[in-house]
């Protein structure tokens, strides 16, 4: 009996620790759900109480500078279904898929499925909707939205940009000022119950959308046209690859104008490319979004090239700058020069140079001048000026993808290299750094960030805030920036850029042609034909570049085929500009001279074009970059071509075949 | 009967301070509670909390009167008892009213009262009796199969009513009173392994589609979450989001929104959990902690073994339905139709827990009167 009584106690006392044990369990396990996951309950607590609509806000409008509208926003649509109030699921999703053009089957799905309401199709035109509305289908819903629109299409392309569906900014301008574009969506919070009906003015909150700022680019729109017009037509007639040209305000770096062909739609930026139509659909996905990256990649600021000639600029710059050289040293060309054993040629070996100053060294672009700047300078000050002028580092102009180039390191290179690099070899740079280096050689030496964007403006057009113009450093005295304006104004006067001279205006600046590398070697028949001038060269408004990549015509020389592109720009640009000539006294005299009409001179021997020419009154001069001609070579190109009315006296370009 | 003059200072300086203390607590949580759930403090209407303070009354009534009759009264008609519960149970059957499945309610238009509910005292006060008589045969199989004769007719008759949950009250409260008699341990082991064992044809031949159903989803609330599980998932929410703090009383918006269901009876935890947080949760907790310590102590120094069974029973009764309530409302145990003792709406239940706190109250009291 006591026996029994003590096992009942001693089992009583076991429950007793097994309960606290369960209510330890019970209090273990509110803890893991109101504090461990407290604020994940609270966060779905919220969600099951709150209907969150989000108001989409209005996307700033993209300007000129002059405040002409270059992207803006168009009316558009949002529909939604509300499956229970569809009837005959069939014919509505067979009419919404013949309207919308979309697959019925998904349709079918969206219009029977159990939710409360189904998105159908966003950025709906408003003439679609017109269509729908007028079907008076039960339960589609219509909701106000926006869509960018881009009202030249096919303009400053790659300058602008484009929006995805959500109307945020992918590229160009639209997605490096995204967060300034887009605003602030508004929200409208309203409580509702578990049954899912409204609670009347209850805690609803509305909050206002905030609408996007305005962006005001410093493209000027009448400018940019000038160069899609200029870089169209030299696409077309030199059958080239693509065609480039930027026009900078070499004063505040602002760029204003930046044409690339061939481009792209803005407002339909994932169209199909043509030549992709037959095998688009066999294409993986990847392989589809590579090739419309491709299409939608900036050449201007993501290509690099071998600048060769025009990089001459730079080495002139530096080596006046460090007064290693001053425009009347005499040089001497033999056609060749020696370096560390290796014997690099003029590209006028065949007809040397023989006796001149550094500044007709310039006006020859004479490879054995800049080969001795270069040596004179040394690698550490001559890559001190490379790497002032901002080459093997972005410009950090605000658009996307912006390439750097590449800039060997200074330990690596010996003095083949370093010649090279004074004519442009061996050294890649992109069309913006180059164009901001020659800006700042003609600026008075300073380097200028380049500028995209002039300044958000509001609805009402206060300035909220604007970007200032930024110099990164002075490269070269004022002086050596003078200097080199009259230097590079004379090689278009007197020299290779002959093509680009504008009789009134004072253009100054540099050709290249350079043969293009691919997988390290140089591609034969393959070329980069750029130019890069300015003007008035005594006072520079305008600087711009063009490049021209594998050209496909009857010539590659960037004299022939980049300076007439340069040369339009700047002439349409000053007169738009207002910028008033200034003739010469021996411009005055021209002008009052009689017309002549230049003769076709193509096809024929060279002695007899000579001959012709004098005949004519003309003046001419030999520019064979590529090789030697003789007497009897065949003449391939000229500038200006036949039948243009010149001035006496005016300098022909002839361009004849090399010798084998 | 034996009736003691309650007023007699030696039987009240032995009543139990901790149980009152607990019992009544746990109701004024529970009438607050109850008026949040109900929306009392925007404009809604204060029958449920009017309904259970008069429930709460009439409880206090009958806890007096049993604690006036002397607990081994019942002992001595534990027999009429039996009979008495046996005939209540099979008369629901028959002229009971079926609700939410369950044909265990008697209508009587006014009132509705569901005899199951007073057969766990009933039941108690009788089984008590026999395992007092027989606690020195139960480690062997000739004492321990009238034992079991003894109870199949009552779990059977509750299991022919279709109330599964109820049914798991009684097999959950008679296991602890067998335990408490001191059961042979091979009988215990032999019972666990039997229970395991009859799983799987409970599952295919004895449940029925929606008792599967509501295993499943508690196995995965998510399976069902807007019909079987929803009542998991949000009773989750609610707790959770309380945190520590809570949100303040009235303050719930899962409990004012009418995201939690059931909320002024089943799920009256969740509106705890949600509006008075960690801190209200495990207050709660303490005070059933309180209770059923307390009731295991009685149970120790009650003078004889009828009394200390009685007051395991109606521990284990306790403790089965605040576990289950509990731990349903946290995810921790499946859904079934079980009230929180004291706290939940229910006049039936709060009378009922009443009369079993009475009965607890009773067997302390009386420990000390047979001191000679």
């Amino acid at each position: 009996m006591a026996g029994v009584a003590k096992k009942i106690k001693r089992r009583v006392l076991f429950l007793l620790a097994s309960f606290t044990l369960l209510f330890f369990l019970l209090t273990v396990r509110l803890f893991q759900i109101q504090i461990v996951n407290g604020a994940e309950y609270q966060q779905k607590a919220i969600e099951q109480w709150t209907r969150d609509v989000p108001i989409p806000s209005k996307r700033g409008i993209i300007y000129d500078r002059n405040g002409k509208e270059l992207a803006t926003n168009a009316p558009a649509y949002e529909i939604y279904v509300r499956p229970v109030e569809v009837t005959d699921k069939e014919s509505v999703a067979q009419t919404l898929s013949e309207v919308l053009k979309m697959d019925k089957e998904t349709l079918m799905n969206k219009v029977s499925a159990n939710k409360d309401t189904v998105i159908i199709k966003k950025k709906v035109d408003s003439d679609t909707v017109k269509i729908l509305r007028e079907k008076n289908i039960k339960g589609l819903i219509f909701v106000d939205d926006s869509k960018r629109f881009y009202p030249q299409s096919n303009f400053a392309s790659y300058v602008l940009g484009f929006t995805n569906y959500d109307n945020q900014g992918q590229d160009g301008v639209e997605a490096t000022f995204e967060k300034y574009l887009n605003g602030f969506p508004g929200r409208d919070i309203k409580m509702t119950d578990a049954q899912g009906r409204e609670l009347p003015e209850s805690d609803r909150k509305y909050y206002e959308p905030q609408d996007g700022l305005n962006l005001i680019l410093t493209i000027d729109e009448v400018i940019q046209h000038f160069a899609e017009k200029a870089v169209e037509n030299a696409l077309v007639e030199n059958k080239a690859k693509r065609v480039t040209a930027i026009v900078m305000e070499p004063k505040t770096g602002d760029i204003l104008a930046m044409a690339i062909k061939p481009d792209y739609d803005n407002n339909n930026p994932r169209e199909v490319p043509e030549d992709l139509i037959d095998q688009w659909d066999s294409m993986s996905s990847t392989e589809q979004y590579n090739a419309l990256f491709k299409i939608w990649r900036n050449p201007a600021i993501s290509d690099t090239y071998e600048p060769g000639s025009t990089f001459k600029t730079i080495t002139a710059a530096a080596g006046l700058e460090e007064g290693v050289v001053k425009p009347d040293d005499k040089f001497y060309c033999s056609g060749s020069v020696v370096v560390a054993g290796r014997r690099l040629k003029c590209w006028r070996s065949y007809n040397p140079h023989g006796s001149e100053s550094f500044a007709e060294g310039v006006q020859n672009s004479c490879n054995p001048v800049f080969i001795e700047v270069a040596q004179r300078l040394g690698k550490e000050k001559f890559y001190k000026y490379i790497q002032a002028f901002g080459f093997g580092s972005p410009t950090n102009i605000k658009l996307l993808g912006e390439a750097s180039g590449i800039v060997r390191n200074v330990n690596s290179i010996g003095p083949v290299e370093l010649a090279n690099i004074s004519f442009g070899q061996g050294i890649t740079v992109t069309p913006i750094q180059l164009i901001t280096a020659v800006s700042a050689i003609v600026n008075d030496g300073y380097l200028m960030e380049p500028r995209i964007a002039k300044k958000l403006v509001d609805n009402e057009g206060n300035t909220v805030h604007e970007f200032q113009p930024r110099v990164v450093r002075q490269v070269i005295s004022k002086e050596t920036s003078a200097t080199m304006r009259q230097i590079l104004e004379s090689v278009v006067t007197e020299g290779s850029g002959g093509g680009a001279y504008i009789p009134g205006y004072k253009v100054g600046g540099k050709t290249g042609t350079a043969q293009k590398a691919e997988n390290g070697r140089y591609v034969p028949g393959k070329y980069v034909s750029s130019f890069v001038g300015f003007a008035p060269a005594n006072d520079p408004k305008v600087v711009v570049l063009v490049v021209i990549d594998e050209p496909g015509g009857a010539s590659y020389y960037g004299g022939v085929i980049a300076t007439p592109v340069v040369k339009s720009i700047i002439s349409d640009t000053l007169r738009y500009l207002d910028v008033k000539p200034q003739y010469t006294e021996e411009e005055a005299k021209k002008l009052a001279k009689e017309k002549v009409t230049v003769p076709e001179i193509r096809n024929m021997k060279l002695k007899d074009a000579i001959k012709l020419l004098e005949q004519n009154k003309l003046k001419y001069r030999l520019e064979e970059e590529q090789g030697e001609p003789e007497q009897d070579s065949l003449v391939l190109d000229q500038t200006p071509r036949a039948n243009a009315k010149v001035n006496e006296g005016t300098v022909v370009i002839i361009y004849a075949k090399p010798k084998e | 009967m034996k009736i003691d003059n309650i007023i007699d200072k030696k039987l009240l300086k032995n009543i139990d301070i901790g149980i009152i203390i607990s019992v009544i607590l746990l109701f004024v949580a529970g009438i607050i509670a109850i008026s949040s759930a109900t929306g009392v403090a925007y404009g809604g209407s204060l029958r449920y909390v009017k309904i259970q303070s008069v429930a709460f009354v009439l409880g206090l009534i009958a806890m007096l009167i049993t604690l006036v009759i002397d607990y081994n009264t019942f002992g001595e008609m534990s027999k009429t008892i039996y009979i008495v519960s046996i005939i209540l149970l099979i008369s629901v059957l028959i002229f009971g009213k079926e609700v939410k499945g369950s044909k265990s309610w008697f209508d009587f238009g006014v009132v509705n009262f569901q005899p199951s509910e007073i057969v766990k005292i009933s039941f108690i006060l009788s089984f008590a009796k026999v395992l007092e008589k027989r606690e020195d045969t139960l480690d062997t199989f000739k004492g321990i199969l009238p034992v079991v004769l003894y109870i199949v007719p009552i779990v059977g008759l509750i299991l022919l009513q279709n109330d599964f949950g109820t049914a798991l009250v009684f097999v959950f409260f008679i296991a602890f009173m067998l335990f408490a008699a001191g059961i042979g341990y091979k009988y215990v082991f032999g019972a666990v392994v039997l229970g395991i064992l009859s799983l799987p044809l409970l599952w295919f031949y004895v449940f029925e589609d929606y008792q599967r159903k509501r295993i499943l989803v508690f196995l995965n609330p998510e399976m069902d979450p807007l019909g079987r599980g929803y009542h998991v998932i949000q009773s989750k929410i609610a707790v959770g989001s309380g945190q520590f703090w809570g949100k303040g009383l009235y303050q719930g918006t899962q409990n004012n929104l009418g995201f939690i269901p059931e909320r002024h009876t089943d799920f009256i935890f969740s509106v705890i959990g949600e509006e008075m947080g960690l801190v209200g949760s495990v207050a709660i907790i303490l005070l059933f902690m309180l209770l059923i310590m307390r009731c295991i102590y009685i149970a120790k120094i009650s003078k004889d073994s009828y009394g200390k069974y009685i007051c395991i029973g109606v521990m284990a009764m306790f403790l089965f339905h605040i576990l289950e309530n509990i731990g349903m409302t946290i995810g921790m145990m499946p859904v079934t139709g079980i009230p929180l003792p004291f706290v939940s709406y229910g006049g039936s239940s709060l009378l009922t827990n009443m009369i079993a706190i009475g009965l607890v109250l009773n067997v302390g009291m009386r420990r000390q009167v047979i001191r000679f």
